[in-house]
């Protein structure tokens, strides 16, 4: 006798299988990165240039001529703690070097200043070296460097000749 | 049921940045100026002239006798004639400048006695002029006005050894001596107002 194989149909029940859902992951990548403490200047030097020194009345200092002038640098600093210094160095006779005699000068001292972000720096060039460094901190603009009080050692008559000074202005990203 | 854990392995990479070294940076003003050679007459009211004057008025040149003054022939540079002076101040800022003097003679303005024999109408004289330097020594320049040039010993033009002295007060003296009629001092003056001019320059260089 025929058997009837039961085909069973599977039913197969679609089971669902509940897989679970997938968990929700997060990936990180962290990036980093730095920017040091810095200066720069993008105009970084200019001259000035007073032309006749002396009196013609007396062949003393004039030092209107000296005093007021000013030309400016531009620059900036990134950092709070950026400083700032200032050194004045005489106009010094390059033609006629040696000691002058009694009541005569062959050197003129003057004060330079410089005014970055509100903040002055001076110096003197009667004593050598730079002047004190002042916090300057975060700017980015005009450094104006004026000259005042312009003087000659003895106030005696100024030696003919050419002189030569400069004003050097030193930024310091960090003490 | 599993459940399968994806574990997301999160790597980060850190980046570590090194920062670069701290640099100062130095901005340069340059000053230059000048002072050119100058020699400057200071006036006193302290303005400033290029050029001085004066008169040496020695008034009657005379003797009784018509003939030049004894006093102004004997006259010598230590006692000029009659102990008259032109002083002004010059300064210069060179280190040896240049002083110069020259003299015309003393002359009768039309004159109408010339080349009469006896009389003069023209008187000749040492003009110098005594600069004082630094170091409180001077130098003097001279002039003959009859031979037209400085007496034996003497130089009418040269640069000074050392810089004119600045100290405050004259330091340019002008002074004339040794006056002499034309041809003899025997002859008799001939009337008239006589004029000689002395010129002195101070040069820078």
């Amino acid at each position: 006798m025929k058997k009837a194989f039961p085909i069973a149909v599977a039913a197969v029940a679609a089971s669902l299988v509940a897989s679970p859902a997938f968990a929700q992951v997060t990936g990180t990548v962290s990036i980093d990165g730095s920017v040091a403490n810095r200066c720069a200047l993008s105009i970084n030097s200019a001259t000035i240039s007073v032309g006749e020194m002396a009196l013609a009345s007396d062949g003393k200092l004039n030092a209107s001529v000296i005093n007021g002038q000013n030309r400016t640098l531009t620059g900036f600093c990134n950092g709070s703690a950026a400083t700032m210094t200032v050194e004045a160095q005489p106009l010094l006779n390059i033609t006629a070097p040696a000691a002058p005699p009694a009541g005569f000068d062959n050197r003129v001292n003057y004060t330079a200043t410089a005014n970055a972000n509100s903040v002055n720096g001076t110096d003197s060039s009667v004593t050598a070296g730079a002047g004190s460094a002042v916090t300057v901190g975060q700017f980015s603009g005009n450094i104006l460097v004026t000259l005042s009080a312009a003087s000659s050692p003895a106030s005696g008559i100024l030696v003919a000749g050419t002189y030569q000074g400069k004003v050097l202005v030193t930024l310091s990203p960090v003490l | 049921m599993k459940k399968i854990l994806f574990a997301a392995l999160a790597a980060s990479s850190a980046l570590i940045a090194v920062p670069a070294a701290a640099q100062t940076v130095t901005g340069t003003v340059n000053v230059t100026g000048t002072v050119g050679n100058r020699c400057s007459v200071v006036l006193p009211a302290g303005a400033s002239s290029s050029t001085f004057s004066g008169t040496i008025a020695l008034g009657t040149l005379d003797d009784a006798d018509g003939t030049l003054r004894d006093n102004l022939i004997g006259s010598t540079t230590a006692a000029p004639a009659d102990g008259l002076h032109v002083t002004t101040r010059v300064v210069c800022n060179t280190a040896a400048p240049v002083v110069t003097i020259s003299a015309t003679a003393m002359q009768v303005a039309g004159g109408t006695l010339t080349g009469a024999t006896g009389y003069s109408d023209t008187i000749n004289y040492i003009a110098q002029v005594e600069v004082d330097k630094v170091g409180a020594t001077s130098e003097f320049r001279r002039y003959n006005t009859a031979t037209s040039a400085a007496p034996a010993g003497s130089t009418a033009t040269g640069a000074l050894t050392a810089p004119i002295s600045p100290a405050a007060g004259d330091n340019v003296d002008v002074s004339v001596f040794a006056l002499a009629s034309e041809g003899a001092n025997t002859n008799v003056l001939a009337a008239g107002n006589y004029l000689g001019v002395v010129t002195v320059t101070v040069s820078p260089t």
